[in-house]
């Protein structure tokens, strides 16, 4: 059983010139524990995609399908199924300012359980094992780029989602930066089985995952 | 869910990014303060005038005038039966009977129009409160040439206790030879009241029965009869005073105070609420910068929304952090705009320097009061105002979408 399937997905959006087709029938399995690399040029509607695939927007027509279960972005329950079901690793951190590191990573599991001490224990915890515990009570403006990216990428991990998507999550950072969170990610994968879909125009990053699908013009060409 | 909104709200107030110091924060504070201020001084105001002079009216005059329904006054027989029927009423707290005639009062070259009141001033319990409002002098009548005067008439005749006072009626004419000649008698000023009524305190002269008695030509007679009644029945008068006429069937005319003053305290309450609902739209005003506050938190929050939405948040847990958020600014506000109210009310009360025209408003000075349903009204009244304007900026976040933002759309 596919833990995410795409069948036939379309997207388009209304211009001044016309209506643009963003995505023209994708079809994808996605098996748990896999690690997928969406690539492709600007403008391929990789990041479309993944936010069809993340429930954030809703598809023209076309299904997705979790555990064989059919999905929309319109579903009642769709808070809870993002909040537990799927984490969001984006290009920028999107850390909220207010808060500090543990904050910042307990917040999707506090939303979830109204338990905020359990929330920052679990947080804690990740912020052992990602190096960050002495940076725990900084606030995003006081961490480096790539200290933030890994801040958002154990923002993404504390509900144990049984998918991940990330939206070159290392398009802001350097290449020694950028390597260590591809590392970190990989290492995740092996660790904890984790399940990775991760959309990124860097050919070399793609080499990295189990598999990759290459967009062009809303199509999947290989 | 409580606890997540709890915790945000506390997050937001006590940012380190200060958000309550930015200038449209500022501004919805402040706005908020300045009207409830306005609307707390304005009701201290109304209330506390209202109050006095309701207080300063009934404690000057009687409750119940008994007056003959036919012309003439009320003699022995008639005072005799009323006595004995009003001393049986469980309401009736003291009666006395009053002679009361217009003359002129003069002093040092000055002449003023006044009220002669022929009373027993022996009597213990009296109807009205003139004796416990003397502040200069005695209130002892026992002497046929002795007066007690009220603070403004003797302020307006530049007399003090001790000086000589003419009264002159014409009531008590006399015929001569020169022609007609009014009756005129000098008095010895024995004391000073001030009631509070200007009204009253620039009108009424005392004296005894038999100089009254005979200032006005009556002998056995008098103008009326007082009726003090037990404060829990006060408010009743003008039903005790027309159940009282038709039992006495109709030989008295019996009015009260209601009579007198109801249009002028029904004045002073429709007045009162007026200037509540016209001082509400300066909230509703204030209420704008409330709406143009919440946007602009929404759009500075617009990408943390975004992504909390993306981590599961719905619009409604959102929404009820904005408004909670909100109505802690506003409890705050509000709570200070009535704390100042307070203050700058009892300020007005205590200074000199602004007084009324007692001619005018019966007062000459401010006096405010403060009631705890006045507390409530106005607390209530402006959170609902200010809550329900927050709530049209909140459409913004339901709309919000989270494309948009990952994007870097507006």
């Amino acid at each position: 059983m596919s833990l995410l399937k795409v069948e036939n997905l379309c997207k388009s959006y209304r211009e001044s010139t016309g209506k643009l087709e963003v995505l023209k029938g994708i079809n994808l399995a996605v098996e748990s524990g896999e690690m997928i690399a969406i690539t492709g040029e600007s403008g391929s509607g990789k990041s479309t995609l993944l936010h069809l695939l993340g429930m954030l927007d809703s598809a023209d027509s076309g299904e997705i399908f979790y555990f064989e279960k059919l999905k929309k972005a319109t579903d009642k329950d769709i808070n809870e199924f993002r909040n537990k079901t799927i984490g969001f690793v984006f290009q920028f951190h999107y850390l909220l300012e207010d808060f500090t590191a543990e904050e910042n990573i307990a917040m999707p599991m506090f939303l979830a359980t109204h338990n905020f001490g359990k929330s920052l224990k679990e947080a804690r915890n990740l912020l052992h094992s990602f190096d960050l515990y002495g940076r725990r009570e900084h606030y995003p403006n006081q961490l480096s780029g790539g200290e933030q990216q890994r801040v958002a990428v154990a923002r993404a991990l504390i509900n144990k989602p049984e998918i991940v998507f990330a939206d070159e999550p290392t398009g802001n950072l350097d290449a020694k930066h950028s390597d260590e969170l591809i590392g970190l990610l990989v290492d995740l994968n092996k660790q904890n089985n984790q399940t990775f879909v991760m959309v990124t125009h860097n050919l070399e990053i793609a080499d990295k995952m189990h598999r990759k699908f290459h967009l062009e013009y809303g199509v999947i060409i290989k | 869910m409580y606890k997540v909104i709890i915790y945000f709200i506390k997050k937001y107030i006590f940012s380190n990014r200060k958000e309550w110091l930015r200038s449209d924060s500022v501004f919805m504070v402040v706005g908020i303060i300045v009207s409830v201020a306005t609307l707390t001084i304005a009701q201290a105001i109304f209330e506390g005038y209202e109050t006095v002079l309701k207080e300063t009216i009934l404690g000057a005059n009687s409750h119940i005038y008994v007056f003959l329904s036919s012309d003439g006054y009320l003699n022995k027989d008639n005072l005799a039966e009323l006595d004995e029927f009003l001393t049986a009423q469980p309401e009736v707290a003291a009666i006395s009977p009053i002679i009361i005639t217009q003359v002129m009062a003069s002093g040092n070259g000055k002449i003023k129009g006044a009220l002669l009141r022929g009373i027993n001033w022996q009597q213990e319990n009296q109807p009205t409160l003139y004796r416990e409002k003397v502040f200069a002098g005695t209130y002892d009548l026992s002497d046929e040439n002795s007066t007690v005067i009220g603070s403004k008439l003797a302020q307006a005749l530049n007399i003090k206790v001790g000086d000589k006072i003419k009264l002159i009626s014409p009531m008590n004419s006399k015929m001569t030879p020169m022609g007609v000649k009014p009756k005129q008698q000098e008095f010895t000023v024995g004391g000073l009241y001030e009631s509070g009524m200007y009204d009253y305190d620039s009108k009424y002269v005392f004296v005894n029965y038999a100089t009254a008695a005979e200032f006005s030509a009556m002998e056995d007679e008098f103008s009326m009869l007082e009726v003090k009644l037990k404060p829990e029945f006060i408010e009743k008068a003008d039903y005790l005073a027309y159940r009282w006429q038709v039992f006495l069937d109709y030989q008295y005319q019996i009015s009260s105070w209601i009579d007198f003053n109801g249009n002028l305290f029904s004045l002073l309450t429709l007045e009162k609420w007026v200037i509540f609902i016209i001082l509400s739209f300066l909230i509703l005003i204030a209420s704008f910068n409330v709406v143009s506050s919440v946007s602009t938190s929404i759009i500075e929050k617009r990408q943390e929304l975004g992504i909390l939405k993306a981590f599961g948040a719905s619009h409604q847990l959102l929404q009820k952090i904005f408004v909670g958020k909100t109505l802690i600014i506003s409890v705050i506000a509000v709570s200070l705009g009535q704390i100042l109210g307070v203050l700058i009310a009892k300020f007005l009360s205590w200074q000199k320097f602004f007084v009324l025209k007692g001619d005018v408003y019966f007062l000459d000075k401010i006096n405010v009061q403060f009631s705890v349903l006045s507390w409530l009204l106005i607390l209530g009244v402006s959170l609902s105002i200010v809550i329900l304007a927050s709530f049209i900026p909140l459409r913004k976040i339901s709309t919000l979408e989270i494309t948009d933002i990952l994007r870097g759309k507006n």
